[in-house]
């Protein structure tokens, strides 16, 4: 017996709750024609307010509910996690079906769902049969009439589930009005995941417990080198491991955790500077986030805040928004990034941006305050302080594996940009001291331009 | 030995839950060893499902149904991890804390807890920390357990731990946590009384931890 289409609901009470049916119906129509499963509409209680022509929620839920068993609690539970965790989700309900929900928000309040399903993920077997059968409260001789209902469902690959999931959620948004806005949410999520894997990586390596507990001073040192190259992907991975050392060691205590970072922003703010990143700019920036830090209240929130202000800082090292030739800039960064270890002429990447030597010298230092050579010993210099603090690498191979043909000239770079010898750096494990800091006043590094040192330019 | 292992962990990837059970079966009538199986076979494929959700090879309808084949298989198991070892007396409410739904690590603390005797009252996922504690009184609990997966959640233990003491029963419970990102210094830090890093050793601090008070 098939019901009528609408029934539970007039389309003024839809429109008073910021719906618009017409939309609606077509939305749903459409979903569940193209997919070919079902789909339902329900209101904040469970009930539901628009089905399909399939005829709504299934066959087997619909005995269960006679039985005085809902199915209800379950979509209703399954929506309520979708809408904590980013606006789409799967699930298995009570009786082992599975089906996907994602909320209809309207302004910041939820008016109800969308319910996807039921499907099958596999051919059903007798397991499925009998896993029925005792979750739904099932008689015996109500096994053949499962059975029968079973096989009208659809099989689905997981895969595809995943992918009507996140259909589904689409057509959320088109039937709400509104934009996608779980982005932040389920970024903020992935975060969290990975730091937790780190802090189990860390867990997993627990007999050197003792080096697990000290800081992990070489981590901040290659975050702040990614930072100073703008490498984005590369920092974020580096600051979630560090944000696992500091969760890991803190035991989760807020105020411990929010001490930390507020260090790590001076010190990424450090990190931008060096790279060439504008100073008011930076001061500007680092004045507005020391202010916002005491409005967070949860770690998640304060981490993922942090990771937005590193994405900023990073962004501020190259402001690609101001430079002119952008194409051209990003590509020759791109290409000397990639082939640094190899000897690299300013023919070779004049010639990969196709323009003549001449015109794109000057148009890279026009943008990026500095010339090429300058630069490309810039990048060298930072990579090597990498390699410089692997002891398993000599010496001698580090100018080789930076591109240097000649130690010595390598050697003279090195000091000039860092201060001390390349040998000295590996011997004190990197710290470079107060010596360093004058140098670099001195020589100029630490000013506004973007990147400096010019005496070593052929 | 380790092929039968392998189809275990293998069709347990797939989601193959009746060929998980019937292989689980096989296994153990091949006389191999209950805590092999569940180490060898079921707990290595689930690790290589979780690998891959971690780097998008697969998304959540996998892990579903991985974790419903895994579910199949420690069905069969439980009773011959069940009857193994020395009993003990004692009950356990467990839980994962509100806000988390990750409830594999829990299960298996469960049944290794129930391997070794111990009564378990399991609270499902996403327990807000009143259920904990209706529930401790209710039963006359000897132990609290409470899982976190995520770092958004774990801090919900230390919810659970105040509620504890709020309701007056903190000196007749013993509170165990776990879950990844859970670490002994958390422990010490809310209050809680034992963090271990596995189901195996969670049950053996659990039947200690009852003896002690017994």
């Amino acid at each position: 017996m098939r019901r009528k289409r609408v029934r539970m609901m007039d389309n003024r009470m839809l429109e008073e709750l910021g719906l618009d049916p017409a939309r609606m119906e077509h939305a749903v129509q459409t979903y569940s024609r193209s997919v070919g499963a079902g789909c339902i509409v329900m209101d904040e209680y469970g009930e539901t307010i628009y089905e399909d022509r399939t005829g709504g929620r299934c066959g087997l839920c619909r005995i269960m509910q006679d039985k005085g068993k809902k199915c209800v609690n379950a979509h209703l539970y399954g929506n309520y996690q979708a809408e904590r965790f980013g606006g789409r989700y799967i699930f298995f309900c009570p009786i082992g079906l599975v089906h996907w929900v994602s909320p209809l928000v309207c302004g910041s309040t939820v008016r109800g769902a969308l319910l996807g399903g039921p499907v099958l993920m596999m051919e059903p077997d007798e397991l499925l049969i009998e896993e029925i059968a005792v979750n739904g409260g099932f008689d015996e001789n109500e096994l053949g009439l499962i059975e029968e209902l079973v096989k009208e469902l659809p099989i689905v690959s997981p895969d595809r589930v995943n992918d009507l999931s996140e259909l589904l959620y689409m057509v959320s948004l088109y039937i709400t009005g509104t934009g996608d806005t779980s982005r932040p949410t389920i970024e903020s999520m992935e975060q969290q995941a990975r730091i937790s894997e780190y802090i189990q990586y860390l867990k997993s390596t627990e007999k050197e417990l003792a080096n697990a507990r000290t800081y992990p001073v070489e981590k901040e040192k290659e975050l702040l080198t990614l930072i100073a190259l703008g490498d984005k992907a590369g920092s974020q991975k580096v600051l979630n491991e560090i944000l696992g050392h500091v969760f890991f060691t803190s035991g989760g205590n807020f105020e411990v955790i929010r001490a930390r970072i507020l260090e790590l922003i001076v010190l990424l703010s450090r990190a931008a500077l060096e790279g060439g990143a504008d100073v008011e700019q930076i001061f500007g920036l680092n004045f507005k986030y020391l202010s916002q830090i005491n409005e967070f209240t949860t770690v998640d929130e304060l981490t993922y805040w942090l990771s937005g202000i590193m994405t900023r800082f990073t962004d501020c090292v190259f402001d690609l928004k101001d430079v002119k030739h952008i194409d051209v800039i990003y590509k020759a960064i791109d290409y000397i990034k990639r082939n640094y270890m190899k000897k690299i002429m300013l023919e070779d990447v004049a010639n990969y941006v196709q323009l003549s030597p001449s015109y794109f010298c000057s148009v890279f230092k026009q943008e990026m305050k500095c010339n090429f050579n300058a630069y490309l010993n810039r990048i060298r210099i930072e990579m090597s302080k990498k390699l410089l603090l692997d002891n398993d690498i000599p010496l001698a191979d580090v100018a080789n594996l930076v591109g240097y043909e000649d130690q010595s000239y390598f050697t003279r770079v090195f000091r000039s940009r860092v201060g001390i010898s390349p040998g000295k750096y590996r011997e004190r494990k990197g710290q470079v001291g107060q010596v360093n800091i004058r140098h670099r006043y001195k020589s100029g590094q630490l000013s506004r331009e973007r990147c400096s040192n010019e005496q070593y330019t052929e | 030995m380790s092929n039968i292992l392998n189809e275990i962990s293998q069709n347990l990837q797939q989601g193959r839950a009746k060929a998980v059970k019937e292989l689980v079966e096989k296994a153990v009538g091949e006389g191999i060893d209950a805590k092999t199986i569940l180490e060898q076979g079921l707990i290595a494929g689930m690790s290589v499902i979780g690998e891959k959700f971690k780097n998008n090879e697969v998304y959540v309808p996998q892990v579903l149904i991985a974790a419903r084949a895994m579910k199949a298989g420690t069905e069969v198991l439980q009773p011959l991890l069940a009857s193994s070892g020395v009993k003990a007396k004692g009950k356990v409410v467990i839980g994962t804390v509100r806000g988390d739904l990750h409830d594999i690590g829990k299960n298996l603390v469960k049944m290794m807890m129930e391997g070794k005797g111990l009564e378990v009252i399991d609270l499902g996922v996403d327990v807000p920390a009143e259920k904990f504690v209706e529930k401790a009184i209710e039963e006359k609990a000897d132990i609290v357990a409470c899982s976190a997966l995520l770092t958004t959640t774990m801090t919900e233990i230390g919810t659970v731990v105040d509620a504890i003491v709020r309701a007056g029963i903190r000196d007749e419970v013993t509170i165990m946590i776990g879950g990844a990102p859970v670490t002994d210094s958390f422990c010490k830090q809310i209050g809680a009384d034992i963090y271990t890093p596995d189901a195996a050793s969670a049950a053996e601090a659990a039947v200690k931890a009852i003896s002690r008070t017994a």
